[in-house]
């Protein structure tokens, strides 16, 4: 039930490449997806980068973890975190 | 233990210590649960949160809340069973194995990791599914490069002897990987729990469904019939005659026979694959009225995601993972943990990281030891 957490390279030595979310650093191990650039986005699960988001991806996932974060903090208002979700408009906004 | 749980959630874990042998033990699991992201909204749209969220073991939360939706869709009779769910179970198994095997243990031995098959797997997951033949090429050369081209007896034929001798002679990487662990895991964190086996998914899921309704403690406390379960793949292998034999030996569980499960369920699942036998899924579900429960076996354990709705939404939704059976205040590591010895704490701190790999949570833990 492990959460991936998004993390952009912001320092990298090919093995290991430090790594940032919101302000939170974590060096991850890169054994699985190689060196990548920095600024590339990737998916952290547990120490280990798992593989290569897009922006696009990242940002997704970064918004469900966000949710889940606000509403740890006791926050009500979690709907503008899963903006692009795509629901079949029969079965309308949440209420 | 006093740092704020981070939304991937935690496992602490506190020990007393008299400076020779662990005096007590305690466990705790914490995570949040989705089920304030999902109160209010229609059933699809669990669809699309949870397998975003929970990546590691994104297929078979994929798969429980297909199978969930299912079941409560008024067009079908029941959850509709899929060979793909199986398919994407059974690659997503084998991928945590090659994880823990290839990489984990491998750093924790100081022998040399084996990323390749577990890049290839990521890099090719999709196309594992839909293209039979290339999945058996992969699964076969990953069965000869871990295990040998000779390989392993078939699981449900390895005795002690056969095993110990392909752990002394072998010159595959796991072979090697084992021979280093055996001496530091044999004994180590022994445990008597009872294992949840897989045959009692459909009476499990029965008993569960009140239990996640009445009980707002359940889904990280979870018991059945007030016993606390081992689950993993100890537990739905106890039976091959090689772990029912080290076990025996041991008179528990220890470390080591954990591993040695991992590492025959991963011998048994890539021989099936490379022999193109379909994949078997272990799965129960229970309706009754506007709550469903589905019940599913996935790499670490039993995965368990419950829903109730109201009026055609979600009126509340929570999910059990086999981590909080595994790491229960009453479970197999505080068992495990209870039972340590150790002169000094970093040796102590090696050990109960032993410990925590064989039972293998899904989240990380943090540990605090207390001089008595």
């Amino acid at each position: 039930m492990c959460l991936g957490i998004p993390m952009q390279v912001v320092e990298s030595d090919g093995f290991t490449a430090l790594c940032e979310r919101r302000g939170e650093q974590r060096r991850l191990n890169m054994m699985l997806v190689g060196p990548q650039p920095v600024g590339t986005w990737l998916l952290a699960i547990m120490d280990h980068a798992r593989e290569v988001l897009t922006p696009e991806n990242a940002q997704q996932i970064d918004e469900g973890v966000q949710a889940l974060e606000a509403a740890m903090r006791g926050e009500t208002d979690l709907e503008s975190y899963f903006a692009d979700l795509q629901l079949p408009s029969a079965l309308g906004p949440p209420r | 233990m006093t740092t704020a749980i981070p939304a991937e959630g935690r496992v602490d874990l506190h020990l007393d210590w008299d400076g020779a042998r662990v005096l007590a033990a305690t466990v705790r699991s914490r995570r949040p649960q989705p089920r304030r992201l999902l109160v209010g909204h229609p059933p699809e749209h669990a669809r699309q949160v949870i397998p975003r969220l929970y990546s590691l073991c994104g297929d078979a939360q994929a798969v429980a809340v297909d199978a969930l939706l299912g079941l409560l869709d008024p067009a079908e009779v029941g959850p509709p069973e899929s060979a793909a769910w199986a398919t994407r179970i059974r690659l997503e198994t084998i991928r945590e194995h090659l994880w823990r095997l290839g990489l984990d243990w491998a750093r924790m031995a100081s022998v040399e990791p084996q990323p390749g098959p577990l890049r290839e797997l990521l890099a090719d997951r999709e196309r594992f599914s839909n293209d039979e033949r290339l999945a058996r090429d992969w699964a076969t050369q990953t069965y000869q490069s871990l295990f040998g081209v000779d390989g392993l007896p078939v699981p449900e034929r390895l005795d002690g002897p056969a095993f110990q001798h392909w752990v002394r002679a072998g010159n595959s990487s796991l072979a090697v990987l084992l021979r280093e662990l055996r001496p530091r895991l044999v004994g180590l964190g022994l445990s008597r729990a009872k294992a949840f086996a897989s045959v009692d998914l459909p009476a499990f899921a029965v008993d569960a469904l009140p239990r996640l309704r009445e009980d707002p403690d359940f889904h990280w406390c979870p018991d059945w019939a007030g016993q606390v379960f081992e689950m993993g793949p100890w537990a739905r292998r106890r039976d091959l005659p090689l772990l029912a034999e080290l076990e025996r030996e041991q008179g528990g569980v220890d470390a080591w026979v954990r591993v040695v499960a991992r590492v025959l369920e991963l011998a048994g699942e890539l021989a099936a694959l490379a022999a193109g036998a379909p994949a078997r899924q272990a799965i129960a579900w229970h309706r009754q009225g506007d709550e469903a429960v589905v019940a599913l076996e996935m790499a670490r354990g039993v995965l368990l995601h419950w829903v109730r709705l109201e009026d055609g939404r979600i009126g509340d939704y929570r999910i059990v993972a086999p981590t909080e059976w595994n790491f229960h205040p009453r479970g197999p590591a505080q068992e495990c943990l209870g039972r340590l010895q150790g002169t000094d704490a970093p040796a102590l701190r090696d050990a109960v990281n032993q410990v925590v790999m064989a039972l293998d949570p899904c989240v990380h833990y943090e540990l605090e030891i207390v001089h008595a």
